[in-house]
């Protein structure tokens, strides 16, 4: 009946599925990976690699004062309270330990400087060396590797099974899977004798469930996500009983470029100087129009309001907090101009306006004053006074799925008809719903994905093993 | 006086004719066309402007067309702008919409000067004669020197079929390919490298090739860079790094080709692990063969050393007892003597068969030719009918033999099958 048996097996191999890999593996004899794509990492490979932390060694350093209650009630204000409290307060907590056991663990290498995301009240967002979430999942598959946890490639789920009681006891797959097509492949069964964890990820490139969610989102919105983040796995979760949250409430990204496909190297220019060191402003009017360090829903919401065309314009001060700017020049994501008036024609920007809108900004940081769009001006904001100036035309793509299925605190996904856990299942990162409401702050997801995901593999290693 | 007030007046609001002008052609859809910047834009208004002043200064010229010659007014920078090869990316669609915008926005500003009513009229007559004018020239020019080109320019010109045959060979071949340009950065990566590191395109899209291999692995990519000519061709075994730190022998093709005044690398990566597993295998199955070899030949020689013991054995035994006992039979008087040594010496021979398979029976030694000829086919199974068939003897002949045999090996009396008795003994 059964092909294979593992202990736990799990699905999905992004920050959280390896996560619980590791965690599971440290307590019991056997864990598989298995992942659809034909390579591993999912979407967590291209992401920034930007982890919030709450009370972290960098915030120490630079007299930062932060506390979990404090990220916790950035993520419940940006996620307008739809959050599920408990979850993103287990979320908070951890944040600091767990990004220690990313260092000591993983031996993940940060950069010695914190960035300020919008929505979050303080710097706490530690940025990985190489300004990708490749930086932490390499180190994680180099674990995976040494703690003998296969990873299954083009892999992919395609049915639970249950037993008797209603437990999960395994899953049907399909091997040498080629994506997207339901047609190749073969089909296996494999057995998991304590549990199945689902870390599956988001369906940001699933055009078609995502307008089922959010009609808004129509085919043509572009997308941040690698293609494979599609919804099959969290429809079969759903088929098994659990319970859909917030599906609709889709994020969207305001910071990637229009010169691109996809995430690519300019959204994390946008997130790191072109916002927080730089200005916003349409195109059309030459003015700013919000708090460039909003959270990302205010900012897409003004951006797509009025049809806005949005670029980011930032100085050589502001610049030397974009780690990707040498990629983006390179790509032309970024343009280079000597003076505001160059920059102006090439943008087709109307250049009186923008002038009084930079000076207007300058004044503000000079006198001190208060911004009119609330933005946060901090002692180390200068004025955009010092060229060159580089900007970067900006687009709304699909970014995150705040949505999901429901799990509690220990990670185990609730059945919808009892509101009990289902027997011997888990679930961690962008499959879960409800963490961050209604809009999640930048840098959070990491924290979330490897929180969850080291407690579901927990959990999961720690069932009864079947006989 | 009012010329030049009417021609400075618009010149001063050039800027939010600019404006108006860029918002109505992005109403239109012409948002990302090219020409549509600032610049572009202040040399065409210019040249209008110049034709308008024009127009006001020398009235013996006249803006419309007449047959005999006079020359007539346009703006001659715009036609000139748009003579072949300096048209900008624009065609003429897109000029007509550009330049009957231009013209309107152009035309909107002139009430809010203030002139009277009839010089308004005047100045807007003016502006459409100049615009036609304009215009019927470009049009003119287009079919003079584009009758060749059709079509629009708008975007990216469709990929043809050629291109897409191209790029999906390229994304499915079943060996890696990647292309590196002057920073060693790859830009252009085919789904099987992908899948031979473990990166997805969005990764290894501005990696450098040589944090794909191990040291001597990048020096040697490293040295081939430098040392290429452009069309020529180098391959080498290296080792190559996974995404999770696993080292893979690959080989790689390295070449050079040339393009945008640059260099650049097209690399054809293999993944050398399945065949180096297989020769890998196949060194072990010989080596295994080998030992086997050694194996046998080394039992072949105890076999040999255990039958030359065997034989030694036998032969001590026969000159150690064997002969003395027969020699003692030739010299032994009495028949009683010779029967006994008789009796010793059978029971030697009996003594040489010791630790065979099947040992010697004494009473074996006992029975005539005949009888054992009998015992070999009781012992193949058959019966006495068979056994009579078989010989060519009478039925009651062999029932004879059997009795004698029984007696010989001592059955009698015994509940013991012949058949059953026979089966261990060597014959």
């Amino acid at each position: 009946m059964w092909d294979e048996e593992y202990d736990v097996v799990i699905i999905g191999s992004g920050f959280a599925g390896l996560s619980a890999a590791i965690e599971a593996r440290r307590l019991c004899s056997s864990v598989v990976v298995l992942e659809k794509m034909a390579v591993p990492g999912g979407n967590s490979i291209i992401s920034g690699g930007l982890f919030a932390a709450a009370g972290s060694p960098l915030q120490a350093q630079e007299n930062i004062d932060d506390s979990p209650e404090l990220m916790l009630a950035d993520m419940l204000a940006a996620g307008h309270d739809f959050n599920h409290r408990d979850l993103a307060g287990i979320v908070a907590e951890k944040s600091a330990e767990t990004l220690q056991w990313t260092i000591d663990e993983l031996g993940v290498k940060y950069r010695p400087k914190l960035s300020h995301l919008g929505g979050h009240s303080v710097p706490r967002t530690y940025n990985t060396a190489n300004t990708s979430g490749s930086g932490i999942i390499r180190p994680m598959l180099v674990k995976c590797r040494e703690m003998d946890i296969p990873i299954r490639l083009k892999t992919f789920l395609s049915q639970l099974i249950t037993d008797e009681s209603g437990a999960i006891e395994g899953v049907a797959v399909i091997e040498d899977y080629i994506f997207p097509n339901r047609e190749s492949g073969i089909g296996k069964r494999i057995r998991a004798k304590r549990a199945v964890v689902m870390a599956a990820g988001g369906f940001s490139q699933d055009k078609k469930f995502r307008a089922i969610q959010n009609p808004m989102l129509t085919e043509d919105i572009e997308c941040t996500n690698h293609r494979g983040a599609t919804a099959e796995s969290l429809i079969i979760a759903l088929k098994a009983g659990a319970i859909p949250v917030q599906l609709s409430m889709i994020q969207l990204g305001p910071w990637a470029s229009r010169d691109e496909e996809g995430f690519g190297v300019g959204s994390m220019f946008s997130m790191l100087a072109g916002f927080p060191y730089g200005i916003l402003i349409d195109l059309r009017t030459g003015e700013r129009f919000v708090n460039e360090q909003a959270d990302r829903k205010l900012l897409v919401d003004a951006m797509l309001n009025f049809d806005r065309e949005s670029i980011a314009i930032v100085d050589e001060m502001g610049v030397r907090h974009a780690s990707t700017l040498e990629k983006c020049l390179k790509r032309g994501v970024v343009r280079k101009f000597d003076t505001i008036e160059e920059l102006a024609i090439a943008n087709q920007a109307p250049l009186i306006p923008l002038k009084a809108t930079i000076n207007a900004y300058n004044a503000l940081i000079e006198k001190g004053r208060d911004d009119q769009f609330g933005k946060p001006l901090p002692k180390d904001l200068l004025p955009l006074k010092h060229p060159p100036y580089y900007s970067i035309r900006l687009i709304s793509k699909v970014h995150y799925c705040m949505g999901g299925i429901q799990i509690n605190t220990r990670a185990q996904i609730i059945r919808i008809d009892t509101q009990q856990p289902i027997g011997r299942f888990y679930a961690a990162g962008e499959i879960v719903g409800g963490i961050h409401g209604a809009s999640r702050l930048g840098s959070n997801a990491i924290t979330d994905c490897i929180v969850f995901g080291r407690i579901a593999g927990g959990n999961a290693a720690n069932e009864p093993p079947r006989p | 006086m009012e010329v030049i007030r009417l021609v400075n007046q618009l010149r001063k609001c050039e800027d939010d004719v600019f404006q108006v002008w860029l918002c109505r052609m992005r109403k239109a859809g012409y948002s990302d066309s090219p020409g549509m910047n600032r610049r572009e834009f202040c040399k065409r208004f210019d040249s209008v402007m110049s034709a308008l002043e024009e127009v006001y200064r020398s009235p013996q010229k006249t803006p419309f067309a007449r047959p005999d010659g006079v020359p007539h007014i346009f703006a001659k920078e715009i036609i000139e702008e748009l003579s072949p090869g300096k048209n900008g990316g624009l065609d003429l669609e897109l000029f007509l919409v550009y330049f009957k915008t231009m013209i309107s926005c152009i035309e909107d500003r002139i009430p809010g000067i203030n002139l009277t009513s009839e010089q308004t009229t005047d100045a807007v007559l003016k502006l459409r004669k100049i615009a036609d004018l304009t215009e019927m020239h470009a049009i003119a020019d287009w079919k003079r020197y584009r009758t060749v080109e059709s079509g629009t320019i708008k975007g990216p010109p469709a990929q043809t079929t050629s291109e897409k045959i191209l790029g999906a060979i390229f994304m499915s071949v079943g060996d890696g390919i990647l292309l590196v340009d002057e920073d060693y950065e790859i830009v252009k990566a085919n789904q099987r490298s992908c899948e031979i590191y473990g990166l997805p395109q969005q990764n290894i899209i501005g990696t450098d090739i040589r944090s794909l291999a191990e040291d001597t692995g990048a020096e040697l990519l490293t040295q081939y860079f430098e040392e290429l000519i452009e069309g020529q061709r180098k391959s080498a075994e290296i080792t190559c790094l996974y995404v999770d730190g696993k080292s893979f022998p690959a080989t790689v093709t390295v070449t050079r080709s040339d393009f945008d005044g640059k260099r650049h690398w097209p690399i054809i990566v293999r993944d050398d692990t399945s065949r180096k597993a297989l020769e890998m295998q196949l060194r072990q199955e010989k080596q295994q063969t080998e030992e086997m070899n050694m194996t046998l030949k080394t039992v072949m020689k105890s076999i040999e050393q255990d039958r030359k013991d065997f034989e030694n054995r036998v032969a001590a035994k026969i000159s150690t007892s064997l002969l003395p006992s027969l020699k003692k039979i030739e010299k032994a008087p009495e028949a009683n003597v010779r029967k006994s040594y008789l009796a010793l010496l059978e029971e030697q021979l009996v003594s040489l068969t010791t630790g065979f398979e099947k040992e010697l029976d004494a009473g074996l030694l006992k029975l005539t030719r005949t009888e054992i000829e009998v015992c070999k086919l009781i012992q193949a199974g058959c019966s006495s009918k068979d056994i009579c068939e078989a010989m060519s003897l009478s039925f009651d002949t062999i029932q004879t033999h059997r009795k004698n045999i029984r007696r010989k090996l001592a059955l009698n009396g015994k509940k013991l099958n012949l058949h059953a008795f026979l089966m261990n003994r060597n014959l």
